[in-house]
């Protein structure tokens, strides 16, 4: 029985599982994943590959730590509490501290000395070049910092000055800024607390002394730091989305843009963090990733990946430490096995590095074949698009600049660049423009007299259906008039409603669907059959819930008047939206308020109109409508809880069924 | 005085690795021919046998090699006659040894070990020589054989070792094994710690047909925590489970590992010291049933070992919810097959992986070409270039699907004329989406053509116009991995063991296309012939198979089923009869049974799997292929287009591949070739031309000539020699080489006359 149990377990972690791909390049064994146009994952060439493993025949045991300086790895082999040094060039291997320390987790490497922060003794040790150790910074003496204070530290960087900038386990408020003397200068950036809708309830309700003894709002502590060539300090959060990367001014404030709007492509594992020489970000995974991203944080590239069942190149089985050298090698640690992977740059990462450098320096025009290089081979990527396109604007090539914004899915460039084609297109086009607008205007003064005149020759429609259909026009008049002749029968029928919801449905596709780049609110990439389905759904959830709802409250209606009412509501939102929908075409993102802004009057006066359809249609007061539209509202809520519920329990109820037949057809067999 | 020499010896031999060591590491770390996808350079220390045939019996001699068993433990030792050399189990004076527990101890000396499974499904190890079994022997005529009873398991097996020639067999028939009901058996092992060594007291590697090939060199004990252990043929889908556990807990999709290079040829070899002593194994019968496996010291025990596997149940998912969760439970039937293997022992210059090779493509000429040896006879002209072409794919719209042009016929000629105005003289066009509704849309069981892309006119005139302008056109297709939109999935698809059907996901819920089915082999097959057929009255004189040659499995539908081997045999007549139907075969990565049907073959692979334990990937493959069939590197254009690429292709005689397309990139973005990074033509057109030009005057020289060796002079430079006096040697670091009359600038090759056979010959 235990061993079915065991085996059951297995079998379950087998289903969420994966199976690997035979695909494109050949040297790695992970595959490299990039951001496409709309921050989609997508495969892309190899941009790394692994050269060598280090330390197969060195016993390292629990390293937690790399770090490399002038051609030395230093690694902090936590396990046989000392530091092993390792130099690249003659592959001569020597320790440093063995008998001096306790448990070292982190080690940094100045012009001068080597820094060793050791929880186990919750000192950090400076040693000289040469392995002896020279000082000792213990818990700082000054009252600022508090008897109680936590002080283990874990990782650590110094800045030129010699201040020690120290992540100390279980801190939470902040970096442990040290100066070269181990006097205490104060806590640097510590994070913030996430408040979230519970918690803002909460806080309203509970008194002082409730929130000191139940509530722990404490912020989340820093796992790792790094430190640039310009002195930024880089922390790592772990357990955060979108900012667990920040990039430190001075005062400790984040100043990395993406990261501060909680939008940056990251991890809730991130262990480490190092920074290249031209300012690339790299962090790793616990399980193995590698995310390289660009100055600004955007990411480049994500690969490598975790060593279950096997142990090969470029895969890790708790990756702990992250280091990178001048020749944009990749040096990861793995603290499972002990071993050190080096990966190597390929000619399109190289590339790729090229084109970022010269768009960092702001050198647009320069970038510009280098992205056009980069795109041979990938021409999917985001960041190079994006590149390409700025490089295209400063040019003054707007239609080339425009097509790879679109393919970056940078939506405010885009619209920039086409702020621009319009200017040149009216610039362009100004007469031809201007004798259109003067024909136009003499066009409308024109039919205007005549139509007083009574001259207009009056278009009479015969057909019941056409005149019930542009009966809509009605609507936007004379409301309450309208609603009175639906309901009398005198105009409308079930074949002009249906007609007009399908118009509706229409153009509630083409505003989802149909807009422009700019403002195409379809960004989730969504089917137009889902987008059918559920407009329908909750058009025809109201109806039926109206109708019920109104029934029992007396109200007049049927349910025939209830489904034309609610189809000729939406009056408004058929008739002027497509204007709307084809404004987008013309406008930039700097008027996006007026798209909004229509819309919002569109689809409000709809609502208006469908307010009042309920009161006049049920011949309800001002009261009595509002508690039957807000019963419907409800009564759509629990008739989506109740079907959730019914579909859950039917799913579950098949499993069930499927389990036994499949059990018993083994068996049976 | 033996006790000085052994000294002076080992002194020699420290100082000699000292040297190999500091040359090997002399440059940079980190350098990319110093990982396992190249090869490194040979120590050629000298080696001595640690073993004697004292206690041993001797049951048959040939000429090289004579066959010696101890009776009381069924252990085996082989004396080479050439050379003196002895090749053995284990030694029980050893460290190694004594460090085994008991059931091991016995193991290693066993000349047959059993995996077998009690009745909960768990599974245990037991040896020929272990005290509880009971052996009987019997000397027979050219060998000996053996009845080994476990009679606590009730498991009872006769097997026989013998000698033929030069070579020792090992055979075990289906009849000959009889189990009771408690206990079924689950795998044999022959000989199992045969040829082993101890950590690193020898210099040696075991060989794996690991992709190319790959090495694996004898070194100190270190703490893996898996080993080699592969499927013959590749994974058998018919009962595998497809899956393996992987969590990366990150935001990105989940899935992020290559497929890893599969086991095309059923053979393994060990070394002991390089150019001295070498065995070579060739599974001559099960080879579909049966995985290699290789250990690295630190693995269970402190030996090297390697060895083949003959499986005759496995365990098995069988799934019991929807969700694909289940239990693992044991394969009722056994597998039915007769177990052989062959061990070749190889002595001096012949005594390596190239050895190996050699033996392996002369002994095994006609199972593995075919016996008119016609392909030899004719030599190609000039380096041909492969050039795939993607013509057609389906491709999601707002509503629906739709299927998107990628590469009209008329495109897919200009491509071909832009190539050969660039002094490419020798194109084979490769078109791939061909069909109705391209590569992920087409029903495999029609023959149709795609009229976006022109239809079969088109087709036909394309074919036409390659026989005018004096190029190949090869049709690809692949009824093996498909989408559901090209079968029927209730009919059409394979069917497991646990009768469900056969299909492999990825962990990536962002793609479109994630599941591929594995189609029902007998219908594949079929669709194959008729197309084939179809093809040849149109005038076609091509046909490329994706999938087909490389997947190996049955179909287990309940009282319908056909097994691995009778699969194997519906696959090779089918390859058959559709070259018999008057088309030259192609197939990409194919298993060794399916060569002597293809003409050529595409996307052969270059890089072992890149286990921590591999040290060295070797062009085995390659080196098997070479003068008999045309072999092609993997898509170029797709991550192996960079420098050492390129001189990897030059060393290992490949032949220059590439895909592309004639729309942009992002016109396909919508179709489920988005994966494909870049393919545009006209962004590859120079680099092409450029690699090719340069490919072709390094290897037209030696174009249909067969590789006779290979050596790595120092890390980062490899010579290969051909049969017709060419060398071509290759510089994969940063500095020039100069040497012996060589000289090569960095990153570059030299193609040259041999000034004598034995050129350059290191060592001993």
């Amino acid at each position: 029985m235990k061993e079915t149990i065991r085996l059951i377990r297995i079998a379950i972690v087998l289903a969420f599982s994966v199976c690997s791909v035979r695909l494109l390049g050949w040297n790695s064994t992970y595959l490299t994943f990039t951001l496409s146009g709309n921050n989609e994952w997508k495969v892309t060439q190899d941009a790394y590959i692994v050269s060598e493993v280090l330390f197969l025949d060195y016993d390292l045991y629990y390293p937690e730590d790399i770090f490399l300086k002038d051609g030395k790895l230093y690694i902090a082999d936590s396990g046989n509490a000392r530091v092993v040094v390792f130099d690249l060039e003659t592959r001569k291997v020597s320790s440093i501290g063995d008998f001096n320390l306790w448990r070292p987790t982190g080690v940094f490497v100045s012009d001068d000395y080597i820094y060793v922060a050791d929880p186990g003794t919750s000192e950090v040790v400076l040693f000289d070049k040469s392995g002896k150790e020279v000082s000792r910074i213990g818990r700082p003496k000054n009252l600022l910092f508090g008897e109680f204070a936590n002080y283990n530290p874990g990782k650590l960087v110094v800045d030129k000055r010699g201040n020690l900038y120290i992540v100390s386990e279980g801190t939470f408020e902040g970096v442990i800024q040290l100066d070269r003397n181990g006097d205490f200068l104060g806590y640097f950036g510590a994070n913030r607390v996430w408040m979230g809708f519970l918690d803002r309830l909460i806080d309203l309700f509970y008194t002082r002394e409730q929130k000191s003894r139940l509530l722990n709002r404490i912020p989340k502590p820093y796992t790792n730091i790094a430190i640039d060539d310009k002195g930024l300090i880089y922390t790592l959060t772990q357990n955060e989305w979108g900012n667990a990367i920040k990039k430190h001014n001075t005062i400790g404030n984040n100043i990395l843009s993406k990261s501060r709007g909680g939008r940056m492509t990251d991890e809730p594992n991130f262990a480490d963090i190092t920074i290249t020489g031209d300012g690339r970000i790299l962090a790793l995974t616990e399980t193995g990733l590698i995310y390289e991203y660009d100055p600004e944080g955007n990411l480049v590239f994500s690969f490598g990946g975790r060593a279950i069942s096997t142990e090969r190149y470029g895969l890790f089985s708790i990756a702990s430490g992250i280091a990178c050298d001048e020749e944009d090698r990749i040096y990861v640690l793995d603290k499972e096995s002990g071993l050190v992977h080096v990966f190597n740059p390929t000619e399109y990462a190289g590339i790729l590095h090229e084109a970022l450098n010269l768009y960092v320096q702001g050198k647009y025009l320069e970038s510009k074949e280098t992205w056009r290089r980069v795109m041979t081979y990938d021409g999917y990527l985001q960041i190079a698009h994006y590149g390409l396109g700025k490089a295209y604007f400063q040019s003054g090539e707007f239609e080339k600049a425009a097509i790879h914004f679109r393919e970056a899915y940078a939506k405010r460039e885009y619209s920039d660049t086409y702020w621009e084609l319009r200017n040149g297109f009216v610039q362009r086009n100004m007469q031809i423009i201007l004798i259109a607008l003067l024909l136009l205007i003499v066009l409308s003064t024109l039919i205007e007299r005549l139509r007083r005149r009574g001259k207009l020759l009056k278009l009479r429609i015969g057909s019941k259906f056409l005149n019930d259909l542009l009966y809509l026009k009605n609507m936007l008049r004379h409301p309450l008039d309208s609603f009175y002749y639906l309901q009398s029968g005198n105009h409308g029928s079930i074949l002009s409603a249906t007609t007009i919801y399908l118009l509706f449905f229409t153009v509630v596709l083409f505003d989802y669907f149909g807009r422009s780049f700019i403002f195409n609110l379809n960004v989730a990439d969504r089917s137009v059959g889902f987008l059918l389905l559920t407009s329908s759904a909750f058009t025809g959830l109201w109806i039926v819930s109206n109708y019920l709802v109104s029934s029992i409250n007396d109200g007049r209606g049927t349910f025939k008047d209830v489904f034309i009412f609610t189809a000729y509501s939406f009056a408004p939102y058929i008739i002027f939206q497509p204007f709307v929908i084809l404004l987008t075409y013309v406008l930039t993102y700097n008027e996006r308020f007026l798209i909004d802004f229509l819309t919002y009057i569109n689809v409000g006066w709809s609502f208006i109109l469908l307010f009042t359809g309920v009161k006049e249609i049920h011949d309800y007061d001002i009261k009595n409508t509002l508690k039957s539209f807000l019963l419907t509202v409800g009564w759509i809520f629990v008739m989506v809880l109740v079907y959730s519920i019914v579909y859950m329990l039917w799913d579950q109820l098949i499993d069930t069924a499927y389990s036994i037949a499949r059990e018993a057809f083994y068996r049976a067999r | 005085m033996r006790v000085n020499l052994g000294t002076i010896t080992k002194t020699v031999l420290f100082l000699m690795y000292l040297l190999a060591v500091s040359s090997v590491f002399s440059r940079d770390t980190g350098s990319d021919y110093l990982s396992n996808r190249f090869t490194k350079p040979e120590v050629y220390s000298q080696v001595t046998s640690k073993f004697d045939t004292q206690d041993y019996f001797k049951v048959a001699e040939s000429e090289s090699v004579e066959l010696w068993v101890n009776r009381e433990t069924s252990s085996i030792r082989v004396a080479d006659r050439t050379t003196g050399y002895v090749w053995g189990d284990v030694l029980e004076s050893e460290r190694a040894y004594r460090n085994l527990n008991e059931s091991w101890k016995a193991i290693a000396r066993s000349a047959l070990l059993i995996e077998y499974y009690n009745e909960r499904g768990i599974l245990a190890v037991r040896g020929s020589a272990d005290r509880l079994a009971k052996r009987s022997f019997f000397e027979t005529t050219d060998g000996a054989a053996f009845r080994v009873d476990f009679e606590d398991l009730g498991i009872s097996i006769g097997f026989s070792v013998r000698l033929e020639d030069s070579c020792v067999v090992f055979r075990l028939n289906s009849a000959d094994i009889s189990e009771g009901s408690r206990f079924s058996l689950g795998s044999i092992v022959f000989a199992p710690f045969f040829a082993s060594t101890v950590e690193d007291e020898i210099d040696g590697y075991i060989f794996i047909p690991d992709g190319p090939g790959a090495l694996m060199r004898f070194s100190g004990a270190s703490n893996y925590s898996n080993w080699f252990e592969k499927r013959v043929y590749g994974k058998d889908y018919g009962i595998e489970n497809l899956t393996i556990p992987n969590d990366l807990r990150a935001g990105r999709p989940n899935d992020f590992l290559r497929e890893e290079p599969t086991v095309m040829m059923p053979v393994y070899g060990v070394v002991h010291g390089v150019r001295q002593n070498a065995l070579f194994g060739v599974i001559t019968s099960g080879a579909e049933y049966s995985s290699v496996f290789a250990y690295p010291a630190g693995v269970l025990s402190d030996y090297n070992r390697a060895g083949v596997k003959f499986i005759f149940r496995q365990r098995y998912l069988q799934p019991t919810s929807r969700s694909g969760a289940g239990v693992q439970v044991v394969q009722r039937e056994k597998n039915d097959f007769d177990a052989e293997l062959r061990v070749f022992f190889l002595a001096g210059r012949e005594a390596d992986y190239v050895g190996m090779a050699k033996l392996y493509r002369t002994e095994f000429s006609e199972e593995l070409f075919g016996p008119s040896r016609e392909s030899e006879g004719q030599r190609e002209s000039g380096l041909p270039l492969a050039i795939s072409v993607i013509a057609s794919d389906i491709e999601k719209r707002l509503i629906g699907y739709g299927t998107r042009s990628i590469t009209t016929a008329r495109e897919a000629k200009e491509i071909v004329r832009v190539l050969q105005e660039s002094k490419v003289d020798t194109v084979k066009l490769f078109v791939e989406g061909w069909q109705k509704d391209g590569v992920h849309g087409s029903n495999i069981s029609k023959l149709s053509f795609e009229n976006a892309i022109g239809g079969k006119n088109a087709l036909i005139d394309l074919a036409r116009d390659s026989l005018d302008k004096g190029y190949e056109l090869f049709l690809v297709d692949n009824v093996t991995k498909v989408s559901e939109r090209q079968i029927n999935v209730n009919r059409e698809v394979g069917i497991n063991l646990s009768q469900s059907s056969i299909f492999e996901e990825r962990d990536n819920k962002d793609l479109w296309l994630y599941r591929f089915y594995y189609s029902n082999i007998k219908l594949a097959s079929r669709y194959i012939q008729e197309k084939a057929v179809g093809l040849a009255e149109l005038g076609f004189s091509n046909l490329a198979l994706k999938e087909y040659g490389s997947r190996l499995y049955g179909d287990m539908a309940f009282g319908k089923e056909l097994p691995r081997s009778k699969a194997l045999e519906v696959i090779e007549e089918t390859l058959g009869l559709a070259r018999d139907s008057g088309l030259d075969i192609f197939l990409f990565s194919p298993n060794s049974y399916a060569w002597r049907y293809a003409g050529g073959v595409m996307g052969a692979p270059v890089n072992n799997s890149q286990y921590l334990f591999q040290t060295d990937t070797v062009p085995f493959l390659q080196i098997v292929l070479s003068g008999v069939r045309e072999h092609y590197t993997p898509y170029m254009n797709n991550s192996f287009f960079a420098r050492s690429d390129v001189l990897k292709a030059i060393e290992y005689g490949a032949y220059p591949s590439f895909i592309v397309t004639w729309v942009d990139n992002y016109v396909i973005r919508d179709t489920p070739l988005w994966d494909y990074p870049s393919t545009k033509f006209e962004d590859w057109h120079e680099e092409i031309v450029r690699i090719y030009l340069e490919m072709k005057e390094a290897l037209d020289p030696v174009i249909g000539w067969r590789i006779v060796d290979r050596e790595v002079l120092e890390a980062g430079i490899v010579r290969v020699d051909y049969e017709n006096g060419r060398s071509i040697a290759v510089n994969y670091t940063e500095t020039r080489y100069e040497s012996e009359g060589i000289d090569i600038a960095p990153r570059s090759w030299k193609s040259f006359e041999r000034d004598n056979a034995d050129y350059g010959v290191g060592g001993l």
